[in-house]
């Protein structure tokens, strides 16, 4: 007896150990390791019609497998399979035991009411374990609008469970061969609705997203040299950036109506800041070497680069306020294509190493713990986060050609984004 | 009576042809002696037809081999010039098809590179009206971003070796094209080599 007691005690406190370790990772409100790797178990049950519920069996039945759609593709959630009654739409109407004995730690009820056209749904997330309401929604419109109502509701578990905003209202804009030649491409955060939104058949690379989402700019060569294109998405207008032969990486500037950008003016491509009529406002990096690949953290304050003033290609931060310079990689010869995280916690790369091709890593700001997020699985380049911060995508060589695929931001769950297109994809641009 | 008319004919015409006969003789000697003898004429006259034919001849001859020189004349500067053309245009397309090569993730010019810069330099002091552009490439490995600042740089070194062998930095155009436009598509380190380089290209003048 006196042995196992031991051992329990032994075990307890080393589970402490380990969560103390791990406390003080991101802040995510409702768990603080690797989410991923313990999903919530939750339930969607069928929905439930208040009234007319003949026309309502195709939205409701539609609607459950899109709502387990949406969260799956956070891969927060796993979800059984089993097709259990709810018993009722409140928290004093559902038999929280129940569910608590299958296995879930939360369960969705969906309620909908019809009349003519008009449809309603209300939504509930209950905790079963506390079993407490923990977010409640209720939505009116017209009847083909029931994915929109659900959108937005399964945005508000993202926002109150992991205090995550507009995952499922993103876009990703992309470059593809598709059609021959290199042309800018739009889709939603999931990979469908793909749109074109240039067709010049020529080279347009590296789009950028406006902190609003209504602007975009990229490099394009169809007027036979690099030049940095700046366009309105519902205006269709906008502005063109030549200075001197070399206009590329555009990346805009938080808070302002402008663009970092890097442009070879003397001696070196260097990286400055001009207005979107090309107005060189400030040099925010050059000097000796290749100064390249802008990326600033949300609130403006940082800037993230790569420079090869130490000998090779590296990543740097820049203090955008006092204009310090920091380098944060020092393993691997070649490090480049920095992607800063919304919440300004961690930074994404590519790493080249001469046995593993090219490979995505993390790291932090101040340059400590690094980690390697794909190993063994062709290049993997141009990795860019969800606006939450809870997902990375990138793109991929894996499979043959070069594709867009998505993962968790630990790693997990790598898989292909961006599928029915064919020719190769690179550099996603998430909007914000 | 007509026998007696006829033999005044036959002797006419004798006596008429011996006239002329003289006359003729004394024609040809236009030297001053009588020619004594027709033997004597004969020869003579014929070494003079001799030495005239002779003389025609060579005359002739002259003439033809004057002309044949002047042909052959012709002919050689006709080879020459195409000679000159052909060389010319050998010139021109090793200057287009002759590239230069980098080490990875380097701008800088080893030996080969400079020697065929050299070349080019050559060729551009050879032609002064040519202009050119220099289009900077790498390799499909690492990102497009940093490729199309390796590009560039690519390019420029290039054309800073040409302006310091004294061509005019206005005749050179410079561009990037990053790992874009690859001239071997393809995975492996002999095809990254291929593509690790700066081309050439004539815009005007030619």
């Amino acid at each position: 007896m006196k042995k196992i007691m031991l051992f329990f005690l032994i075990f307890v406190c080393v589970m402490l150990q380990i969560s103390f370790v791990f406390a003080g990772e991101d802040s995510i409100k409702f768990i603080d390791v690797n989410p991923f790797i313990h999903k919530i178990p939750v339930s969607i049950p069928p929905f439930i019609a208040v009234s007319d519920r003949k026309n309502l069996e195709t939205v409701m039945q539609d609607g459950n497998r899109y709502l387990k759609k949406l969260l799956q593709f956070t891969s927060y959630f796993k979800f059984d399979e089993s097709n259990s009654v709810l018993g009722g739409l409140v928290a004093t109407r559902i038999d929280f035991e129940k569910w608590k004995k299958a296995g879930d730690d939360m369960l969705i009820s969906v309620g909908c009411y019809l009349s003519g056209d008009s449809l309603e749904m209300e939504f509930r997330l209950f905790d079963v374990v506390k079993k407490e309401l923990l977010v409640g929604k209720r939505f009116k419109g017209k009847k083909n609008k029931s994915k929109v109502m659900i959108r937005k509701f399964a945005s508000a578990v993202m926002s109150s469970l992991f205090d995550n905003k507009g995952l499922f209202e993103s876009r990703l804009l992309f470059v593809s061969d598709h059609g021959g030649g290199k042309d800018i491409y739009l889709c939603n955060f999931d990979g469908t609705g793909i749109h074109q939104v240039t067709a010049d058949k020529n080279i347009a690379i590296s789009p950028s997203w406006s902190y609003d989402n209504k602007w975009i700019a990229f490099t394009s060569y169809k007027r036979h040299k690099p030049e940095i294109f700046i366009r309105s998405l519902d205006l269709g207008k906008g502005y063109i950036i030549s200075k001197g032969n070399l206009n590329i990486t555009p990346e805009w500037i938080p808070g302002k109506f402008c663009i970092a950008g890097v442009f070879n003016l003397r001696k070196d491509p260097d990286i400055y800041m001009v207005s979107v009529n090309g107005e060189i406002l400030k040099k925010l990096a050059g000097g000796f070497g290749i100064d390249v690949s802008p990326s600033f953290s949300r609130d403006g304050s940082r800037m993230a680069f790569v420079s090869k003033r130490g000998g090779s290609p590296q990543i740097y931060i820049k203090n955008i306020k006092d204009n310090s310079i920091q380098r944060i990689t020092y393993e691997g010869a070649y490090n480049t294509s920095p992607s800063w995280s919304p919440t300004g916690r961690w930074i994404s790369y590519a790493g080249m190493t001469k046995d593993d091709g090219i490979n995505i890593y993390l790291i932090r700001p101040d340059g400590t713990s690094r980690k390697q997020l794909t190993v063994n699985s062709g290049d993997n380049e141009d990795p860019v986060f969800s606006p939450d911060g809870s997902l990375i995508a990138f793109s991929s060589s894996r499979n043959g050609k070069k594709k867009i695929f998505v993962m968790t931001k630990f790693g997990d769950d790598q898989r292909l984004l961006i599928r029915d297109l064919t020719g190769n994809q690179s550099e996603p641009a998430w909007s914000h | 009576m007509i026998k007696r008319f006829s033999k005044i004919i036959i002797v006419g015409s004798v006596l008429f042809s011996l006239f002329l006969f003289g006359c003729a003789q004394k024609k040809v000697n236009t030297s001053d002696e009588q020619p004594k003898d027709n033997q004597a004429v004969q020869s003579a006259t014929d070494n003079q037809k001799t030495k005239d034919a002779k003389a025609e001849e060579a005359v002739k001859a002259e003439e033809l081999a004057k002309q044949k020189k002047l042909e052959q004349e012709k002919k050689e500067a006709e080879l020459k010039k195409q000679e000159e053309e052909r060389q010319k245009k050998e010139a021109k397309a090793k200057f287009q098809n002759e590239k230069v090569f980098f080490a990875f993730d380097s701008a800088e010019l080893n030996e080969d590179a400079q020697k065929i810069l050299e070349n080019k330099a050559e060729w551009l002091r050879q032609n002064e009206d040519a202009k050119i552009t220099i289009e900077g490439n790498c390799d499909e490995r690492g990102t497009t971003a940093y490729n199309l600042a390796l590009g560039e740089r690519r390019a420029e070194s290039a054309k800073k070796y040409l302006v310091a062998l004294g061509i005019n930095g206005d005749r050179i155009v410079t561009i990037s094209y990053g790992e874009e436009k690859p001239a071997v598509i393809g995975s492996g380190k002999a095809v990254w080599a291929k593509n690790r380089r700066d081309e050439f290209i004539i815009n005007s003048g030619l």
